[in-house]
C-alpha cells in the first residue's frame, strides 16, 4: 500500500480515537487533570443530604489544552495536525497519479 | 397592686421557662466551625460563554456568636485560604492564585465578617432545636478589598443530645448560605478579556458551614 495512504488511514484513526475519548470525557472545553468525586450522604442529625466532595487525579481530554505550553494535551491540536497530514498526503497521492506514465 | 404586677413580670422574664427567638436557647452562643460536625465547604460557580466551571474550598475556619436574645446582633468571621480553592484544572488554579487574579501571596485569605442578621424568619422551633432563615449583613474581603455584602442564610441549630454528642460536644449548627461577588468590585481583573469569556463576571458562592458551641 502507498505510504501516503497509510499516513491518511493512521491520521484518521488518531482523530476518531481522540474524538471518542473526548466524548467519553463529557465534551470538556478545557483538558482537566482532576475529577471531583461527589458522594451524597444522609445526615441524620441535621435531617438533610450532605455532599462529600474530593478531588481525584484523573485526566480528562478537552477540546482545548489545559496549558498553552502543552497544546498536544487536547483534541483540537492533534486533530488539526492529522487533518493537515491527510490533506498533504492526498496532495502527494494526486501528484503521484498524475506523474505516472 | 402595680408593684405586684411588675414583680410578676420580672419573675416571668427571669424564670427558666422564658423563651427567646431561638426557643429554649438563651444568651450568646459561640459557634466554632468543626470538621467533626461536618465538612464546611465554599463552592463557587463561574458561568461564562466558553465554559461553566465549579470549584470549592474545604478549608473554612472561623466562628460566630449567635445572640439568642437578639438574633439581629449576631456577629462573626469566616475565612478560607485562597490556595485551598480548587477547580479540577491545576493550571487554572495556579492562575487563580496569581497576582492578576486573587493574589494569594499578598492576600492569602478570603473573609466574610458578619456584622448583623436581618429579615429573620423562624421556620421551626421545638425541643430538638431551631431552624431559621435570615440575611447576613457584613463585609466581604477579597484581594485586600472589603465591601459590604449580604448573604441569604438558612440555619439549623440542633440542641445537644446523646446522638449529637457522638459527633461533637455542645449544640450543633449547620448553615446554608449563598451570595454572589462581582470580580470587578474586588479589583480582580485577570489578563486580557478572560473575564466575560473564560471566567464569569460574577462568581456565585454556595457555602455550607458546620460547627458546634463547644470550644
Amino acid at each position: 500500500m502507498n505510504l501516503w495512504r497509510i499516513i491518511q488511514i493512521f491520521s484518521t484513526i488518531v482523530i476518531v480515537t481522540l474524538s471518542i475519548f473526548w466524548i467519553m470525557d463529557d465534551f470538556q472545553v478545557f483538558t482537566k487533570d482532576k475529577t471531583e468525586k461527589i458522594t451524597i450522604v444522609k445526615d441524620e442529625i441535621f435531617g438533610t443530604d450532605i455532599e462529600k466532595r474530593e478531588w481525584i487525579e484523573n485526566f480528562q481530554l478537552g477540546l482545548l489544552p489545559d496549558d498553552p505550553v502543552h497544546p498536544y494535551r487536547s483534541l483540537a491540536f492533534p486533530s488539526l495536525i492529522c487533518i493537515a497530514l491527510i490533506l498533504f498526503a492526498q496532495n502527494r497521492i494526486h501528484s503521484q497519479e498524475n506523474t505516472r506514465p | 397592686m402595680k408593684a405586684l404586677l411588675i414583680l410578676a413580670c420580672i419573675l416571668i422574664i427571669s424564670s427558666p421557662a422564658y423563651s427567646t427567638q431561638l426557643g429554649n436557647v438563651k444568651g450568646k452562643k459561640i459557634v466554632t466551625l468543626q470538621n467533626s460536625v461536618g465538612t464546611s465547604i465554599a463552592k463557587f460557580n463561574s458561568n461564562s460563554p466558553l465554559e461553566k466551571f465549579e470549584g470549592n474550598s474545604q478549608a473554612l475556619q472561623g466562628s460566630f456568636t449567635l445572640n439568642a436574645d437578639n438574633l439581629e446582633q449576631s456577629i462573626g468571621k469566616i475565612s478560607f485560604p485562597v490556595r485551598s480553592m480548587k477547580t479540577g484544572l491545576s493550571k487554572r488554579d495556579d492562575h487563580m492564585y496569581g497576582k492578576d487574579w486573587l493574589d494569594a501571596q499578598n492576600y492569602p485569605n478570603i473573609e466574610f465578617e458578619l456584622k448583623k442578621l436581618s429579615s429573620i424568619s423562624i421556620k421551626k422551633s421545638d425541643n430538638s432545636g431551631v431552624e431559621f432563615s435570615a440575611i447576613a449583613e457584613g463585609m466581604c474581603s477579597v484581594k485586600g478589598i472589603a465591601k459590604p455584602a449580604k448573604a441569604k442564610l438558612f440555619v439549623k441549630y440542633v440542641l445537644e443530645s446523646d446522638i449529637t454528642r457522638k459527633r461533637a460536644q455542645g449544640n450543633l449548627v449547620m448553615i446554608d448560605s449563598d451570595f454572589s461577588v462581582s470580580l470587578k468590585d474586588y479589583n480582580v481583573l485577570g489578563r486580557g478579556d478572560i473575564i466575560g469569556s473564560k471566567v464569569g463576571e460574577s462568581i456565585d458562592l454556595d457555602i455550607k458551614l458546620f460547627g458546634s458551641t463547644s470550644n
